[in-house]
C-alpha cells in the first residue's frame, strides 16, 4: 500500500471521477479515478508532464465539514456520450462530523462525480490528507499511464 | 499547423504587417476566441506545440494578449516573455487547477507582471465560451459549469 502525505497542492483534480464518498466519524474516503499528478509531486518524477493515476483515494482526517455544489449532468443528444451541466446546481452538506479542536485546513477538489451524474465542486475542511494508491495500481502500470498534456 | 517551420513563419508574417497577436493558449482543438492564434498540443487548428516550444515560436515582447483557458502546464515564465509591455493574460480556471495559481510576489515581479485581478467572476468577454475537462482518456465529453471558472488577469509592467 502506498500513502503519500500532504501535497495536496500537486494534485490535478479536474480529470478525474469520483464515487460515493465513506465516512467514519471523522474521516472521510473519497474513492477517485484518473487523479492527475503534476511536476513537483513525489509520485510524479518528471519535470513537465502530468501523470494521471487510474485509482486511488482521497483520505481526509479529522474532517470538520464537507460541502457538495453539484451541476447534474445530461446528456445531449441522448446517448451522445456529451454531457451538459444544468443551469442550477445543488448543495450537498455531508455529515454530521465529530467536533474538530485542532486546526483545520481547506481542500478545494473538483470533477464528475459518477452517482449522482453530476459536475462537483467539493470543499473540504479537515486537520489531514493524504492520498493512498489502490493496490491494483502497480509501479509500471503507473508508468504506462504516463500521459504528457502540456 | 504542426510544422515548426511554419508556424515561425506565420508568427513573422504578422509581426511585418504589424498585426497584433493574440494568443489563445491551450485552446484546444480550434479556439473560440475570434481573431486568436491558437496553440494548444492537440491544436487541429492554429499552432501545434508544447509550452516549451513558445519561445522557439514567438519572439520576446511579440504577443499583445494571451488568453490561457484551463490551463494543462505552467506557463507564466514563458508567456510573460513573449508579452508585450502592457500586454494582458487572462487565465480562465477552476479554482482547483494548480497551473492557473499565481507564482509569489517576488516571482511576479522578476517576470514585470503584476495582478490586475485575482480569481474574479469569468470576464464578461469569455461567457459565450465552453469550457470543458481535458482528460487524456477516450471517454466522454463534459463541460464544466461556467460558474465554476474564475478568471485572472495579469499586465506586463513597461
Amino acid at each position: 500500500m502506498t500513502i503519500i502525505q500532504n501535497n495536496f497542492d500537486k494534485l490535478y483534480t479536474i480529470a478525474s471521477d469520483y464515487d460515493q464518498p465513506i465516512a467514519v466519524d471523522d474521516k472521510m474516503v473519497i474513492p477517485t479515478r484518473n487523479l492527475g499528478v503534476i511536476p513537483g509531486h513525489p509520485l510524479n518524477p518528471t519535470p513537465t508532464e502530468t501523470i494521471f493515476i487510474p485509482k486511488c483515494y482521497l483520505v481526509f482526517e479529522g474532517v470538520k465539514t464537507s460541502i457538495r455544489e453539484l451541476w447534474h449532468y445530461v446528456a445531449e443528444p441522448a446517448e451522445s456520450g456529451h454531457f451538459r451541466t444544468v443551469e442550477s446546481s445543488i448543495s450537498i452538506v455531508d455529515g454530521p462530523f465529530p467536533d474538530i479542536d485542532e486546526p483545520v485546513e481547506s481542500f478545494l477538489i473538483e470533477g464528475v462525480m459518477l452517482v449522482p451524474h453530476a459536475w462537483v465542486s467539493w470543499e473540504i475542511e479537515s486537520v489531514s490528507f493524504y492520498l493512498e494508491l489502490d493496490s491494483t495500481n502497480q509501479p509500471n502500470l503507473i508508468e504506462k499511464d504516463l500521459i504528457q498534456v502540456n | 499547423m504542426n510544422n515548426l517551420e511554419n508556424a515561425i513563419k506565420l508568427v513573422e508574417d504578422k509581426i511585418s504587417e504589424c498585426e497584433e497577436i493574440i494568443l489563445d493558449l491551450f485552446g484546444g482543438l480550434t479556439s473560440q476566441v475570434p481573431g486568436a492564434i491558437n496553440y494548444d498540443i492537440a491544436a487541429e487548428e492554429g499552432i501545434q506545440g508544447d509550452v516549451s516550444q513558445l519561445l522557439e515560436i514567438f519572439p520576446p515582447n511579440s504577443v499583445s494578449e494571451i488568453i490561457a483557458s484551463g490551463p494543462q502546464a505552467f506557463f507564466l515564465e514563458q508567456a510573460a516573455i513573449i508579452l508585450k509591455s502592457g500586454g494582458r493574460i487572462y487565465i480562465n480556471a477552476n479554482r482547483s487547477n494548480p497551473f492557473a495559481r499565481l507564482p509569489d510576489a517576488d516571482t511576479l515581479n522578476r517576470l514585470r507582471l503584476r495582478v490586475i485581478v485575482e480569481n474574479g467572476n469569468l470576464e464578461p468577454r469569455f461567457a459565450n465560451q465552453q469550457f470543458f475537462r481535458q482528460t487524456p482518456r477516450p471517454d466522454s465529453s463534459y463541460n464544466i459549469p461556467l460558474p465554476t471558472i474564475r478568471t485572472t488577469i495579469l499586465e506586463k509592467e513597461a
